[in-house]
C-alpha cells in the first residue's frame, strides 16, 4: 500500500497533464487518500474532455474542493500538477513537494520552488506559475521519499542534482538513486521529462508494402550505417538484435494485421510461416537514426514507424506470457538489448534508445 | 550463424542468432532431427547472446504442443540471464556452461 501516487494523461489537444500526489503517513489511509485524489484529477480530465473544455486553473480549484470533503482536520496531502502546452509553456500548481528540478540544455541545474504549502480541508486559494520548458533539456517532479532518503554522510537531496545532471534517463537516475540509500520506508516517486536529442538523422528508409526479405536488408543498411558513424560492434550486434525484434512487430501487426491472438492460433497449427509470406502486404514502416550527444555520451535513436492502428501498450505489458503462449516476448527482447524504448500514444511508432561507445574513443 | 548436428537428437548453433533468417534455418534443422520420431531436443548455443523470440515461441510450441523434450546448454551469460527474465530456465533445462 502507497501513499504516492501520479497520473498522466495525454489531452485531445496534444497537451499533457501530470499529476503526483504525497498523502500524508503511511499504510491504508495514506493509500486511500492518494489513490481518492488521483481517481478525483481523472474523472475530472475525464469530463472536461468529453465536455472538450479543459481548463488547468478549474481542475485545480475542483480538486481543493474535493480534498476539503477528503481530507481529516490534521491530515496534509503534498501534490503537484504540471500542465504542458504545445507552445514549449507550462502551467504548474506545486502544493508542497520538494522543488522541481529543471536541467537547461546549457547544463544547468535550478530549483522551480512551489508556491503554496501542503493542502489541507482548509485550502481554498492557490497560485500557479508558469514554467518555461524552452531552454530546458529536461525536469523532474519527485516526493519526498527520493529528496530525504538517507545516504552516508547525508540525504539523497545534495546529490540530486549532480545524478540529474549526469544521467538522460528515469533508469538511470534510479539506478543510482538505490546505489546511493539504504532501502527505507518512505514511499518514492518520481517523473523525469526528458528532451529527445535531435541530432540530423544519419540514415532513414520508408518500405513501402514491404515484406520479410526487405526488412532483413534494410537491418543490414541499418548495421553498416551504425558502423559507419563510429558505433562499437557490440553495442550494434545488441541493437540490430533489439530492431530486428521491433521491425517484426511493425511488419507483422503494423503492415499485414497479424494480432496478438492470431499469431498465437498460427504458431500453434504451424501456419506461422506460411502466413508471414504469403498474406498480402500493406502499409508502409518508416526507419530513422539518429546519433546525438547526450551529456558526454552518445545515445544511438532509432525510431521506427508503421502505418498500422498501433496497440494498447499498457495492456500488452500487463499480459502474464506463460510458457502456454508461442508469443508476446518481443518488447521484453527490445529492452534487454537496448537502454530504453518507448513507443507514441496510438503504438505505431517505436523509439528505441541505446548509448554507445565509439570506436576508438 | 550455422549449425551442426553433433549428436543425435543434437544441434549445435555457432554465432549469434539474430534474425528471422535465423529462425527458419533452426526451425528446418530441428524440423529435421525430431521429424523422425525423436522426441528428446538438445541444443547447445555456446556463442549467441541473444535469442529472437520467434525461436523462443516456436521452441514453447514445441515442447507444450508436440511433447518434445528440449534441453538447452549455452555459453553467454547474457542469454543465460535473458532466459531468466522470460521465466523460461526450467521450461528449457537451461545449462549455462560458462
Amino acid at each position: 500500500m502507497c501513499g504516492d501516487a501520479y497520473m498522466i494523461r495525454h489531452l485531445q489537444s496534444g497537451e499533457i497533464l501530470i499529476f503526483l500526489v504525497d498523502a500524508m503517513g503511511a499504510g491504508l489511509s495514506a493509500s486511500l487518500t492518494s489513490v481518492s485524489a488521483t481517481s478525483c484529477i481523472n474523472f475530472l480530465v475525464d469530463l472536461y474532455e468529453r465536455e472538450q473544455r479543459f481548463d488547468f486553473g478549474r481542475l485545480v480549484s475542483c480538486f481543493l474542493a474535493h480534498s476539503r470533503t477528503l481530507l481529516l482536520d490534521d491530515e496534509v496531502l503534498s501534490c503537484g500538477f504540471l500542465h504542458i502546452g504545445g507552445s514549449g509553456t507550462g502551467s504548474g500548481a506545486f502544493f508542497g513537494l520538494p522543488p522541481v528540478l529543471a536541467n537547461g540544455l546549457d547544463g544547468s541545474i535550478t530549483k522551480i520552488c512551489g508556491c503554496n504549502p501542503p493542502v489541507t480541508n482548509l485550502t481554498e486559494s492557490w497560485q500557479g506559475q508558469q514554467v518555461d520548458l524552452r531552454p530546458l533539456a529536461g525536469l523532474l517532479l519527485c516526493s519526498d521519499g527520493l529528496t530525504d532518503a538517507e545516504t552516508t554522510g547525508g540525504i539523497y537531496r545534495e546529490r540530486l542534482g549532480h545524478d540529474l545532471a549526469e544521467t538522460f534517463l528515469a533508469e538511470e537516475l534510479g539506478h543510482r538513486f538505490r546505489q546511493a540509500t539504504a532501502p527505507h520506508d518512505d514511499d518514492t516517486t518520481f517523473i523525469r521529462l526528458s528532451r529527445l536529442p535531435a541530432a540530423a538523422p544519419f540514415f532513414t528508409v520508408t518500405l513501402a508494402e514491404p515484406c520479410r526479405g526487405d526488412l532483413a536488408l534494410a537491418l543490414r543498411h541499418l548495421e553498416q550505417a551504425c558502423h559507419g558513424q563510429g558505433c562499437s560492434s557490440a553495442a550494434i550486434d545488441e541493437f540490430t538484435q533489439a530492431t530486428d525484434e521491433a521491425l517484426m512487430n511493425a511488419f507483422e501487426h503494423g503492415c499485414l494485421a497479424i494480432g496478438g491472438e492470431e499469431k498465437q492460433v498460427l504458431i500453434e497449427n504451424g501456419r506461422y510461416d506460411s502466413a508471414i509470406e504469403q498474406r498480402a502486404t500493406g502499409g508502409r514502416i518508416r526507419l530513422t537514426a539518429s546519433l546525438n550527444k547526450a551529456g558526454d555520451r552518445h545515445l544511438l535513436l532509432l525510431v521506427i514507424e508503421d502505418s498500422g492502428h498501433g496497440f494498447d501498450l499498457r495492456r500488452t505489458l500487463a499480459r502474464d506470457i506463460g510458457v502456454q503462449r508461442f508469443q508476446g516476448r518481443g518488447i521484453t527482447l527490445i529492452r534487454s538489448y537496448t537502454d530504453h524504448l518507448a513507443y507514441n500514444t496510438q503504438g505505431n511508432q517505436a523509439y528505441l534508445m541505446k548509448f554507445v561507445s565509439l570506436e576508438g574513443s | 550463424m550455422n549449425i551442426e548436428r553433433s549428436a543425435a537428437g543434437e544441434l549445435t548453433i555457432h554465432g549469434n542468432i539474430k534474425s528471422i533468417d535465423d529462425y527458419t534455418a533452426i526451425k528446418n534443422q530441428i524440423t529435421g532431427v525430431i521429424g523422425t520420431g525423436n522426441h528428446d531436443l538438445t541444443l547447445r548455443i555456446p556463442e549467441s547472446f541473444s535469442l529472437p523470440s520467434s525461436v523462443i515461441g516456436y521452441l514453447l510450441k514445441l515442447k507444450n504442443r508436440d511433447n518434445v523434450r528440449i534441453r538447452m546448454t549455452i555459453g553467454d551469460r547474457r542469454l543465460h540471464e535473458l532466459l531468466s527474465d522470460l521465466n523460461l530456465l526450467g521450461e528449457f533445462g537451461v545449462t549455462l556452461t560458462s
